[in-house]
C-alpha cells in the first residue's frame, strides 16, 4: 500500500515499452502521455498518503512526510523532463539535429530511474540503499548518452559512466567499513553502534567522496560541466534537478541516519565544503560561453547553497533545504526550459546565440529573466525566499561569516545571470530574426513552471507544511 | 580461520592497484577493467567483514555489487562501442570535444 | 590453508599487476581473469563458497568474456602503449601507495568490530551455504532484489539502444 506510487511507476514504465513494440510510428504520440499520466497519479497517491506513516518489508522500505516531499520533487523533475523531451521524441522541431530517437525506451528508462530513486528516499538499510542508488544512476548514464551518432552525447556518456562507477565503488567501500563497524545493514542500527575512531573517519572520507560525485560538489564536480553540455538538453535539466535532489536524499540518509553521533561536529566541515563549492561554481560559472555548460557551473553552486541546510543540531536545517529544493526545481526547469525551446528551434547553444530574443519572442525572453532572477535570489522570487531561509539556518548556527560568503556569492551569480538577460534585451536581433513557433507543450511547461517559481515564494503554506512533514518524521535521538 | 586483517589488507592492495590502472592506463577498456579490480577489492571486503562478524548480510550484499558490477559493465561497454564508431579512438586522451 | 591464502593472495595481486602493464587489452583481460580464479579460491577458503562459484561464473565467466568479446570486435591493435616512469607516472604511483599505506595501516591497527551474528562456519555447513543465502535473498532482502532484476532490465535496454549499430 504504502509502496503504490513506486508500483506505478514500475508499471506505467513496463505499459509505455511494451506498447512502444506494438504502436506504429503516429500512434507513439501517445506514450508520453501515458508516461505523464502515471508521473500525476503517483503524484496524488504521495500526496494522499502524505500525512501517514508507514513501513514495508519487515522495516527496509519507509514512506515517511519527509520521504514524500522528496518523492514529490522526483515526480515532479522527472514529470517536467517527460514534457521538455515531447516535442523532441514525438513532435516536430526546426532543428533536426535535435530530434532523439525510440520514444518509448526513452520515456520507460526515465521512469525506471524514477522508481530509483523513489526507493532510494525510502530506504532504511544500505542494501536498499546501494541497489536504489544505482538503480537511479545507472538508467542516467544510458540517457546522456542517447544520441548515438553525436559525438558530444557519446563522450558526455562515457565520462558519466567512468567516473560514475569509480565513485560506486569508492562509495560502497566505505559502506562497507561503515557495516563492519555497526554489525548490521540496518541504518539507525549502524548509527547507534558507531563511534569516531580512524576506520570511522576512513569510511567518512570515501563516503563523502562519493556523495560528492553525485551532487558535484567541489573537488568532485569535473564531470558536470561536460556531461551536462554533452548530453541531450532534456536529460541535462533531468539531471540538474532530479540527479541532485536524489544526491540529496543519499546524503541525508546517510548523515542523519548513520553519521549521526558526531553531527555536531560536521558544521565546520560542511561550511567549509559549501563555501568551495558556491565561490568555485560562480567563478567558473562567468567566462562560460555554452549556456548548458553555464547551467552545469551554476547548478554546482547552488549545490553549495542546497548543502547548507545540513548544518546546525538536526533537522532544523531540513525544511530550509527541502524548500530551497522545491524552489530550485521550479527555477531550474523554467529556465531549462527556454533553453529547450531555443534549442528546438535553433540548436543554438552558446550564450551570445542568445541576443534580441526579447524581440522575436518576448514571453519566452519575459520567462527566462524570471527564471534567472530567481536563481539569483532576487524577492520576492521563490529562489529568495529559499535563500533566506537557508542563510537563517547557517546563521543560527552561529556560522555569520558563511551568511556572508553565501550572500556575496549571491551577488556574484548576479552578474552572470545577468550576461543572459543583457542577451536577451539589450543585444540587437539579427536583421530577418524572425518569431520563432513554440509548441504548445513547451509554451505550458514554461507557464507551469513560471507559476510555480513565483507562487513558492509567495504562498505561505509550503514552508509551514514541510517543517511539519520534517518534525512528524521519525529521528533517531543522539543521546550523546 | 584466515585472520580477517589478512583478507582485508590484500583487499585494500588490489584496490590501490585499481586506482593506479585507473589514473596511469590510457586505453578505456583497460580502465574499465581497473574500475572492476576495485569492485572487486571491495567484494573481497565484505567477505573478510562479514565472517569477521559471523554475518550472513554481508555475503548478500556481495551479490548485489556483482550484479550491479554486471549492468554497469553492459552500459559502460556499449556506450564505448558506441564511441568508437564515432571517433575511431580508445585513447582516453582524444577523448576532448567537450572543452572550454 | 594459511599457506594456500598467502600463495592465492599473491598471485592475485601480481595478475592485478599485470593488468596494469600488458600492452595488449587481450592479455589484460586474461590476467585479470586469473585474478578473478585466485579471489574466487580464497572466497572458498573463507567459507563462502557459494560466492566463489558465482565469482567465477558471473565476473570472470560473463563479465570478463563480454570484455574480451568488445575488445575482439573492435579489433583493437595493441598500440605499444607501456607504462612509462616520468613524473605524472611517479605521482600516481605515490597516490596509489599512501593509499594502500592508510587503508591497511588502518586495518593494521584496532578496529572495533560491531556486534556478532549467528552464522557461524559450523552453522553454516550444517545448513548449507546455499539454502542460507536463498533463505535470506528472498526473505529478508527480496525488495533489493526485484529492484536489481529491474536495474538488470535497463542496462540490457539501454545497451541495445546505444550499442545498436546505426542503419544508413
Amino acid at each position: 500500500m504504502f509502496m503504490l506510487p513506486e508500483l506505478i511507476i514500475v508499471l506505467t514504465a513496463f505499459v509505455v515499452l511494451l506498447l512502444d513494440l506494438f504502436f506504429a510510428e503516429e500512434q507513439k504520440k501517445i506514450l508520453p502521455v501515458l508516461a505523464l499520466i502515471g508521473v500525476l497519479i503517483a503524484m496524488g497517491n504521495v500526496i494522499f498518503w502524505m500525512p501517514e506513516q508507514g513501513v514495508v518489508f519487515g522495516g527496509r522500505f519507509v514512506f515517511d512526510s519527509l520521504g514524500a516531499w522528496f518523492k514529490l520533487i522526483f515526480l515532479a523533475a522527472s514529470g517536467a523532463t517527460i514534457l521538455l523531451s515531447w516535442d523532441r521524441l514525438v513532435g516536430k522541431v526546426s532543428d533536426a539535429g535535435s530530434r532523439l530517437e525510440h520514444p518509448g525506451e526513452f520515456y520507460s528508462i526515465l521512469l525506471f530511474t524514477l522508481s530509483g530513486m523513489m526507493f532510494l528516499i525510502s530506504a532504511r538499510d544500505l542494501v536498499t540503499l546501494y541497489v536504489s542508488l544505482e538503480l537511479a544512476t545507472i538508467p542516467l548514464f544510458v540517457l546522456v548518452a542517447w544520441k548515438r551518432e553525436n559525438a558530444f552525447s557519446g563522450e558526455a556518456g562515457l565520462k558519466y559512466v567512468i567516473l560514475g562507477i569509480l565513485s560506486s565503488a569508492v562509495l560502497i567501500y566505505g559502506l562497507g567499513i561503515l557495516y563492519a563497524l555497526g554489525g548490521s545493514m540496518v541504518l539507525e542500527e549502524i548509527g547507534k553502534n558507531l563511534s569516531p575512531s580512524p576506520a570511522f573517519w576512513l569510511a567518512t572520507a570515501l563516503i563523502v567522496a562519493g556523495i560528492g560525485f553525485k551532487l558535484a560538489l567541489v573537488p568532485f564536480h569535473m564531470w558536470a560541466a561536460d556531461v551536462y553540455q554533452g548530453a541531450p538538453t532534456p536529460i541535462t535539466a533531468h539531471l540538474s534537478v532530479a540527479s541532485k535532489s536524489a544526491g540529496l536524499a543519499l546524503m541525508f540518509l546517510l548523515f542523519f541516519r548513520v553519521l549521526g553521533p558526531a553531527v555536531s561536529e560536521w558544521n565546520g566541515f560542511l561550511a567549509i565544503l559549501a563555501t568551495i563549492t558556491m565561490t568555485l561554481g560562480n567563478g567558473v560559472a562567468i567566462v562560460q560561453q555554452n549556456i548548458k555548460r553555464f547551467m552545469a557551473f551554476s547548478s554546482i553552486s547552488q549545490a553549495g547553497y542546497l548543502i547548507m541546510g545540513f548544518i546546525g543540531p538536526f533537522p532544523e536545517g531540513m525544511p530550509a533545504m527541502i524548500f530551497y529544493l522545491l524552489a530550485y526545481l521550479f527555477t531550474n526547469l523554467l529556465v531549462f526550459a527556454v533553453i529547450v525551446f531555443y534549442a528546438n528551434e535553433t540548436g543554438a547553444e552558446a550564450i551570445s546565440d542568445y541576443r534580441g530574443l526579447s524581440r522575436t519572442n518576448p514571453l519566452m525572453a519575459l520567462a527566462m529573466m524570471i527564471g534567472l532572477f530567481s536563481l539569483a535570489g532576487i524577492p520576492p522570487l521563490s529562489g529568495f525566499v529559499g535563500k533566506f531561509f537557508l542563510f537563517s539556518v547557517a546563521s543560527k548556527a552561529g556560522l555569520h561569516w558563511l551568511v556572508a560568503v553565501a550572500a556575496v556569492n549571491s551577488t556574484v551569480s548576479l552578474y552572470y545571470y545577468l550576461r543572459i538577460v543583457r542577451q536577451m534585451y539589450i543585444e540587437p536581433a539579427e536583421e530577418n530574426a524572425v518569431r520563432l513557433p513554440v509548441s504548445p507543450v513547451l509554451a505550458s511547461t514554461v507557464g507551469l513552471t513560471l507559476l510555480g517559481t513565483v507562487l513558492v515564494g509567495i504562498l505561505p503554506g509550503f514552508y509551514e507544511n514541510i517543517a511539519q512533514s520534517v518534525a512528524a518524521a521519525e529521528w533517531w535521538s543522539i543521546g550523546r | 580461520m584466515i585472520p580477517t586483517t589478512h583478507v582485508l589488507i590484500l583487499s585494500a592492495a588490489l584496490f590501490s592497484i585499481g586506482v593506479l590502472g585507473v589514473m596511469l592506463r590510457r586505453n578505456v577498456i583497460v580502465i574499465f577493467m581497473s574500475i572492476e579490480l576495485m569492485l572487486n577489492a571491495v567484494n573481497l571486503s565484505f567477505v573478510g567483514f562479514a565472517r569477521e562478524m559471523d554475518s550472513m548480510t554481508g555475503v548478500i550484499f556481495i551479490f548485489f555489487i556483482i550484479v550491479v558490477a554486471a549492468a554497469e559493465a553492459v552500459v559502460g561497454l556499449s556506450i564505448i562501442l558506441s564511441i568508437y564508431r564515432n571517433r575511431q579512438t580508445l585513447n582516453v586522451d582524444e577523448y576532448n570535444l567537450l572543452k572550454w | 590453508m594459511l599457506l594456500t591464502f598467502y600463495i592465492l593472495g599473491t598471485v592475485s595481486v601480481l595478475s592485478a599487476l599485470g593488468v596494469l602493464v600488458c600492452r595488449s587489452p587481450v592479455y589484460s583481460a586474461m590476467s585479470l581473469v586469473c585474478s578473478f580464479f585466485c579471489l574466487g579460491g580464497i572466497y572458498i577458503l573463507m567459507n563462502v563458497e557459494f560466492v566463489a562459484v558465482i565469482q567465477i561464473l558471473v565476473y570472470a565467466g560473463a563479465i570478463l568474456v563480454l570484455f574480451l568479446f568488445v575488445i575482439m570486435l573492435l579489433n583493437i591493435v595493441p598500440t605499444g602503449e607501456s607504462v612509462r616512469f616520468n613524473l605524472p607516472v611517479l605521482i600516481a604511483f605515490g597516490i596509489a601507495v599512501g593509499l594502500f599505506a592508510q587503508i591497511s595501516g588502518l586495518f593494521l591497527g584496532d578496529i572495533q568490530f560491531g556486534p556478532k551474528d549467528v552464522y557461524t562456519a559450523e552453522a553454516i555447513s550444517e545448513e548449507g551455504s546455499i539454502g542460507l543465502i536463498g533463505r535470506l535473498l528472498y526473505g529478508e532482502f527480496v525488495l533489493p532484489f526485484e529492484a536489481i532484476s529491474i536495474l538488470l532490465l535497463v542496462a540490457v535496454i539501454g545497451a541495445v539502444i546505444i550499442g545498436k549499430r546505426r542503419l544508413n
